[in-house]
């Protein structure tokens, strides 16, 4: 079958790739916040939950955030940085249905401010473990949402550059997806 | 089916050796984070160092993917879809929380009391901060139940899970990295072959 400019079988691709990975990030989101933003209180699940994320986060009960009279499971950093990554990854595919080209040009120096927001959050841990400064909760969270963001944004980027490269090919090659 | 996917070669062996190391290494890192919270007295810096081995296992845990496309893209002499890319990632999250869970096992089994002594050693920590009392024993009682279900098999099993789904999912976008960093660069997408080549 010849694949033209958005070919339903293309579209579908990334339609049912976009679903799941809302689906996965809106469960590690849940997994992370605990128990203050569940429906239900289950204390087998938020042990296993808080024993899963111990190997993702310190954890530490004075950096976590407080929501319905629950500690998040992760710090506020973490708790930022999962947020990041569902807020954008939903808002990013939004975006790309209806504007694609101009989330292209926006998210072309995507990589760029990954390592600059990375190399942030690496200062502002390690100013405030040697005692330079302490950043409140607010702040790390805030810089946890835009480092997730920014990961984001480089994935969003791989993928319209992949489409880009099926609709350049789609006029010589044939499509076998 | 994408009728390449014949030509391609398995990704089994990557996954393993993504997930070997990365398991391994976060193993390592929770295991010397332990001793250095049991060996000293109940501080806060004792707990700043445990932040930072954390944040250590946080980064580690998730390259494991991006050492298993490397490790993939060895072998590769066509290039792989971002998807290709996100379930080599996945299947890497599951060795990883496999691998750490049992060697964390292991581990128990020879020292029994290990998790135990770090357990009493955080609480004595919390204890010194700053916090609500209702704070401090929510997560008393979170770490309590955590280390008595430990070495069930109903908690071997929810760790194996919860583990799976967590680095899985953010092994899956590192996955898709990795394509971008080992292969897409190389060579252009697979998923197309040229029609003068098929006629």
């Amino acid at each position: 079958m010849k694949a033209d400019k958005g070919s339903p079988q293309i579209t579908r691709k990334y339609r049912i790739g976009y679903g799941i990975g809302v689906l996965g990030l809106t469960l590690v989101w849940l997994g992370a916040m605990g128990p203050g933003v569940w429906p239900f209180n289950s204390g087998v699940l938020a042990s296993a939950t808080h024993s899963s994320f111990s190997m993702l986060c310190h954890q530490l009960p004075e950096r976590a955030l407080m929501i319905n009279g629950n500690l998040t499971l992760v710090c506020a950093r973490c708790a930022g940085f999962y947020s990041g990554l569902l807020a954008s990854w939903t808002l990013f595919g939004l975006v790309c249905w209806g504007k694609e080209e101009m989330l292209k040009t926006g998210l072309n120096k995507a990589g760029y401010f990954l390592v600059a927001i990375l190399i942030a959050v690496l200062a502002n841990v390690a100013g405030q473990f040697i005692g330079l400064w302490s950043t409140p909760a607010s702040l790390r969270f805030l810089l946890g949402i835009i480092l997730g963001a920014a990961l984001i944004a480089v994935i969003y980027q791989t993928v319209l550059s992949e489409k880009y490269m099926i609709k350049l090919n789609s006029s010589i090659y044939e499509y076998h997806g | 089916m994408n009728t390449m996917d014949e030509q391609l070669p398995s990704y089994q062996k990557s996954v393993l050796v993504g997930g070997g190391i990365v398991g391994g290494l976060a193993f390592l890192v929770n295991i010397i984070s332990g001793y250095a919270q049991i060996s000293a007295e109940p501080s806060v810096t004792i707990l700043g160092i445990m932040a930072i081995m954390s944040l250590i296992t946080c980064l580690v845990a998730m390259t494991g993917a991006l050492i298993s496309t490397w490790h993939y893209s060895q072998f590769l002499e066509q290039p792989i879809t971002l998807g290709k890319g996100a379930l080599i990632g996945l299947f890497t999250g599951i060795a990883v929380a496999v691998v750490s869970t049992l060697l964390n096992q292991m581990w128990s089994a020879l020292n029994p009391d290990f998790n135990q002594q770090v357990m009493e050693s955080v609480i004595a920590s919390f204890e010194q901060l700053d916090l609500p009392e209702e704070q401090i024993q929510a997560q008393t009682d979170m770490l309590y139940n955590s280390m008595k279900n430990s070495g069930s098999i109903r908690g071997i099993l929810s760790s194996i899970i919860s583990g799976s789904v967590f680095y899985g999912i953010l092994n899956a976008l590192t996955g898709m990295l990795g394509v971008k960093l080992f292969i897409q660069n190389k060579i252009p997408p697979r998923d197309y072959i040229d029609i003068s080549e098929t006629e």
